[in-house]
């Protein structure tokens, strides 16, 4: 009779808190994906460099990403079959001028995955811009890739066009130094992160896959069009 | 009575420092070292374990003379967790930008030596508002530990308080990397528990010799 009023008791406690739980979550389900898609379009107008979104509300932001980004095709990479969302990014809501193209990239970092997007100029030649969307690496350490700094480089253009045989797309540098004129790294190379070098050889992982995936995904799709 | 003779009085006040958890209980060891490089997820933190502490105490409290022995720990447990996962929920839902920060520490909560040993120890042998004070008074005593900690590993790290810049940071400043990683945090609790032991045990052993 005792241990049967125990489990009694564990089973109502338990359904008594799994459910105020549940109901909590799922009142803040809708709340939570708004949030979320707000994190993503916010990153996409910074990314392409659409508006300054500190000065921007929600609902501006909002409009900007669904007047000013074509997300409708995606591309297919040959060698995995994996498919690409492609995103175009335009100055005006009327689609007169493609600025920039992006893509996604994800991989696991030091503790957890990451997610974000490149841009890449409209001749795919070069990036203009890298934004993570989400990550959970070491704050004041790997946590940095979302600062200005590790991103800078990105937005001031490393090339991204077929390297040479055995060469990668991106290379990752030492702080404070810039490779030489000639070499494999010259114009690729962005810097790691003092004191996270498993994070930024993480990311430089994950962007040269991504990089390459897309650039095969691309002549993938030109051959289909000749 | 004078509200530090009262049992909830002596619980709170105790807690901040003569029997502080982190470095006279030695509890909540994990966090301290997890999240103290920055000052502001070292305070969010802080208010979730407050706030999971107070309200677990209190509610295994109101409920310590229904919860049978065998299963105590477990039902424990799952107030705890419950408390927490609503600290999880609420940020996610309301501070998303914060809850992208220190989204990966909310759940360290659960895991928190405080807030267990404080239902095991007092919440489940006192009644209800002693309970929560007691509750209070562990979470702001580790809150105090943390956020020392948190002020010189921020500043050597980063040359920061609070992600602002401190006065002429690019003439003095130049960055410990190992006060932003782990070791840093195992160096600054043992000078923070060499310190607070040091200290107490002093003003114990005063006491004791009048």
């Amino acid at each position: 009779m005792k241990r049967l009023k125990t489990v009694l008791f564990m089973v109502v406690i338990a359904a008594l808190y799994g459910a105020g739980v549940t109901g909590l979550h799922l009142s803040s389900v809708k709340t939570v994906e708004e949030n979320n898609r707000f994190i993503e379009q916010k990153a996409l107008v910074e990314l392409f460099g659409l508006g300054d979104v500190k000065t921007l509300s929600k609902e501006e932001i909002n409009t900007i990403v669904q007047n000013q980004i074509d997300r409708s095709e995606t591309l297919t990479d040959p060698q995995t079959g994996k498919k690409i969302p492609l995103l175009k990014a335009y100055d005006t809501a009327k689609h007169d001028n493609l600025i920039a193209y992006g893509f996604p990239f994800s991989g696991i970092g030091f503790w957890d995955r990451i997610d974000g997007y490149i841009a890449v100029d409209s001749e795919l030649k070069k990036t203009v811009g890298l934004k993570v969307i989400s990550q959970s690496e070491t704050p004041g350490l790997g946590g940095r890739i979302e600062e200005p700094f590790f991103v800078k480089p990105f937005a001031e253009g490393l090339n991204i066009t077929a390297p040479k045989s055995g060469g990668n797309y991106l290379y990752m540098g030492s702080p404070g130094t810039s490779p030489d004129e000639g070499t494999p790294q010259y114009g690729r190379t962005f810097d790691a992160i003092t004191g996270a070098t498993q994070t930024s050889l993480a990311m430089s992982r994950m962007l040269n896959a991504a990089v390459a995936e897309f650039n095969r995904a691309v002549e993938n799709r030109k051959a289909g069009a000749q | 009575m004078a509200f530090k003779d009262t049992l909830g009085g002596r619980a709170l006040i105790g807690n901040l420092w003569r029997n502080n958890p982190v470095f006279r209980q030695v509890l909540g060891i994990c966090s301290t070292l997890a999240v103290t490089n920055l000052l502001k997820n070292t305070l969010l933190m802080c208010g979730g374990l407050i706030f999971a502490t107070a309200l677990s105490n209190l509610t295994i409290s109101l409920l310590r003379a229904y919860i049978p022995k065998q299963v105590r720990m477990m039902v424990q447990v799952l107030i705890i967790a419950a408390y927490v996962i609503i600290v999880d929920i609420f940020i996610r839902a309301h501070w998303p930008e914060i809850h992208k920060t220190i989204g990966p520490y909310i759940g360290l909560i659960i895991t928190n030596c405080i807030i267990m040993g404080r239902a095991e120890a007092f919440a489940s042998k006192n009644p209800a508002w002693p309970s929560f004070l007691d509750g209070i008074g562990a979470g702001i005593g580790y809150s105090l530990v943390l956020v020392a900690i948190a002020i010189v590993r921020e500043a050597l790290g980063f040359g920061t308080l609070m992600g602002i810049a401190l006065p002429a940071r690019d003439i003095w400043w130049y960055q410990w990397t190992i006060m932003v990683m782990p070791p840093g945090a195992f160096f600054m609790l043992a000078l923070v528990a060499w310190f607070g032991n040091t200290y107490v045990l002093k003003n114990e052993s005063k006491g004791a010799a009048k």
